[in-house]
């Protein structure tokens, strides 16, 4: 059909759908001669007047349907000397499954790393980035087995790791300041040696960094994002072993955002956005966990908004946000400069700075070398000595707290006038229930929950405040009114609220920065 | 960094400014780029079934990086670039179809699953790789309107955007885009 007859289609189209369609079929006989264009009217009619909602909705509200490939078509199949088992994890770029080599009678991952039509060139580079990447020896990086290539479809086969990733340790909150020390170490170095041979891993996040079972950190998927990426560009969203969806945009550096050349001082913002992560639990530009579950659309409207902080704006302090020493907090700032220039120039000047900060002095998990991140980090609840002595105080003037309310409140019996009566009462209750409940509370985030605890401490603070002068003025007051009457019992009291004033004071505040601060810092070293 | 929609003439003046090699000025487009793509995906956001949101993520962060990889083809205004983060949707929305059908035509071994894209709804049975070669047809006969069903079903516009971008009244798109998905409709057998 030429664009004359198109046209004239198009023309004729629009009448007819003016006309009642009983006189259609004679209308158009009459109004053209050609029969192929008289077909296509009637054809495109009947088609407008088909029921549906044709294309009405953007293509984009479908893509799930048009997404990664479905994971059972490759199960039970055999590529090269692999046979496919189960699917471990899956991502927007498709599918990693755990299968077994019948050879070495082992279990490795794989990973369907083409895109259905990879051109020779995208070929040629993935072949290198696989050799480059396998060529990688390093404790602290997924090994890469072997490339396989079936028609179309290449696989990349690697270490079957078994544990969890960063991103699913971020759940628990924020790394105590001993751990974070280990695992940033263990990450800069395993990206250091990367870099040494020459390639940067481009996609670094909490999703493809694993502890596994055994306590050691392994950095996964290097040699993947640049592999199935064109080359100007950065990151396309790749797939994980523990199977997050990915495609959040906040571990790009701004040069990467810009779609500026990409080198190892890259990878060290990412190192740097991660490391911001684990001390605070809290992103730096903002974005939401990758993978995060259920469907927030702010997840999406954020996308943008990060891209564009990570670019112009510095992240909130780090010092406010976490437990970290303030060295710390300079090394992961500096790794976050916009600046390529101004960060450590490559994984291995990181590490060097992260093992020149000092070691947590009493942390069972930091005696022994952190080197290779082998060790199993001790759990959150082994407290260091200071922590305890802060439990210890909670948990006292918990238990001094209450045990003052049963005297107090016998005794005030004899307190006249009855409205005072009552205010003392009602106001030493609140101290009490209000005073308990929060240390309680804070203890049971220390013992539980300890990365939460600076936040949870900037909440309950207000309260802690509150609670300690209500007690003391009840315990003040009560005093005085009870002086003629039951001076011995008034005495007491009085005791009691200065002992407690002091405590609030003096006590208090120094058990909070022992807690704080990590042991070197407070001693000024 | 707000949701308002961008003025055209400074978004205009910006990409001028970047081609020009201004940095702060690809950067201050940046957000703008990214809420043209985020529109652009709205109506997916929309619809807030679980798990979509993270998917339309991943799509509207591979268009942008799409669109950064290509940015020696320039933006002149803002209409060329909505022309443009459209055409980047096509080709990655056809890209995956092309890759999951590549999977689908695969061979005796294959075990079809039933319940595969079960949330979605029977108008989204299209074939996007059946549908951008009849697109390529209808371009052949009328590129006018090529362009306006991918800015349309890619680029996720109303008839006013699509007026807007393409400089003709809405009346004018209204009649077009009637014409066009009535004769890709007969194309995909869907009539």
């Amino acid at each position: 059909m030429t664009r004359e007859q198109w046209a004239r289609v198009n023309a004729l189209f629009h009448d007819g759908l003016a006309r009642p369609p009983a006189e259609r079929a004679s209308w158009l006989a009459a109004a053209t001669s050609d029969p192929a264009i008289a077909r296509e009217v009637q054809a495109l009619i009947a088609a407008h007047e088909s029921d549906g909602a044709f294309l009405e909705s953007p293509a984009v509200a479908f893509a799930e349907t048009t997404a990664a490939p479905s994971a059972p078509l490759l199960i039970g199949r055999i590529i090269g000397p692999y046979e496919i088992e189960r699917e471990i994890g899956r991502g927007g770029m498709g599918v990693v499954y755990l299968a077994r080599d019948t050879r070495l009678g082992r279990a490795v991952a794989l990973k369907a790393v083409s895109r259905g039509g990879t051109d020779a060139i995208g070929r040629a580079r993935l072949q290198r980035e696989a050799r480059a990447a396998a060529s990688l020896a390093h404790p602290g990086i997924a090994t890469v087995y072997a490339l396989e290539e079936d028609g179309d479809d290449c696989y990349l086969i690697t270490e079957y790791l078994q544990g969890r990733t960063l991103r699913e340790e971020l759940g628990d909150g924020p790394l105590p300041y001993g751990r974070w020390r280990l695992v940033a170490i263990a990450i800069a170095e395993a990206v250091g040696a990367a870099h040494a041979q020459g390639l940067v891993h481009r996609d670094l996040k909490p999703e493809n960094v694993m502890r596994t079972e055994g306590g050691a950190i392994k950095v996964l998927d290097f040699g993947l994002a640049r592999a199935t990426t064109p080359p100007a560009t950065g990151i396309v969203p790749t797939i994980t072993q523990a199977g997050a969806l990915v495609g959040t945009p906040g571990y790009m550096a701004p040069e990467q955002i810009r779609g500026q050349p990409l080198d190892p001082r890259t990878d060290v913002f990412a190192v740097g956005v991660l490391l911001y992560e684990l001390a605070s639990g809290v992103h730096p530009f903002g974005a939401g966990p990758g993978s995060g579950g259920a469907a927030d659309a702010g997840g999406m409207v954020a996308a943008g908004d990060v891209l564009a902080r990570i670019v112009a704006e510095d992240p909130p302090p780090l010092e406010t946000r976490s437990m970290l020493p303030p060295a710390a907090v300079a090394v992961v700032a500096r790794a976050l400069a916009k600046n390529p220039e101004a960060r450590f120039a490559d994984g291995r000047e990181l590490a060097d700075a992260l093992r020149a900060l000092p070691a947590p002095a009493q942390t069972p998990s930091t005696s022994g070398t952190p080197a290779s991140g082998e060790r199993p980090i001790a759990g959150s609840h082994d407290l260091r000595v200071q922590e305890r002595w802060w439990v210890v105080h909670q948990a006292s003037i918990a238990a001094f707290f209450t045990l003052v309310l049963v005297p107090a409140w016998l005794l005030w019996r004899d307190v006249e006038p009855k409205y005072l009566r009552l205010a003392l009462r009602l106001v030493l209750l609140f101290s009490v229930a209000a005073g308990v409940s929060v240390r309680l509370h804070l203890w049971f985030v220390a013992r539980y929950r300890v990365g939460a605890l600076a936040r949870e401490r900037r909440v309950a603070w207000p309260w802690l405040v509150a609670t300690n002068i209500s007690f003391i003025g009840a315990l003040a007051v009560s005093a005085f009114v009870l002086l003629d009457t039951h001076a011995a019992t008034a005495s007491v009291f009085f005791g009691l609220a200065v002992v407690h004033a002091v405590v609030s004071l003096m006590v208090e505040p120094a058990t909070n920065r022992a807690f704080t601060v990590p042991p070197d810092d407070a001693d000024g070293v | 960094m707000s949701d308002q929609t961008p003025d055209p003439a400074r978004v205009t003046a910006l990409i001028a400014d970047a081609r020009a090699g201004k940095a702060e000025a690809l950067d201050a487009l940046l957000p703008i780029v990214y809420a043209e793509l985020r529109r652009v995906a709205g109506a997916y956001v929309r619809r807030e079934r679980p798990g979509q949101t993270l998917q339309a993520t991943g799509l509207v962060h591979e268009a942008y990086l799409r669109l950064m990889r290509d940015r020696n083809v320039q933006w002149q205004n803002k209409a060329h670039f909505c022309a443009i983060a459209a055409n980047a949707m096509r080709q990655i929305l056809v890209e995956r179809a092309r890759a999951r059908n590549a999977i689908k035509r695969g061979g005796a071994w294959a075990r079809m699953t039933l319940n595969e894209g079960t949330a979605a709804a029977p108008e989204a049975a299209v074939d996007v790789e059946v549908l951008d070669q009849a697109l390529a047809r209808l371009a052949e006969r009328d590129p006018d309107q090529a362009r306006l069903v991918e800015l349309r079903y890619f680029g996720g516009l109303t008839i006013e955007e699509t007026a807007d971008v393409l400089g003709v009244s809405p009346a004018t798109v209204k009649r077009s885009w009637m014409v066009a998905r009535a004769w890709l409709k007969k194309e995909l057998g869907g009539a």
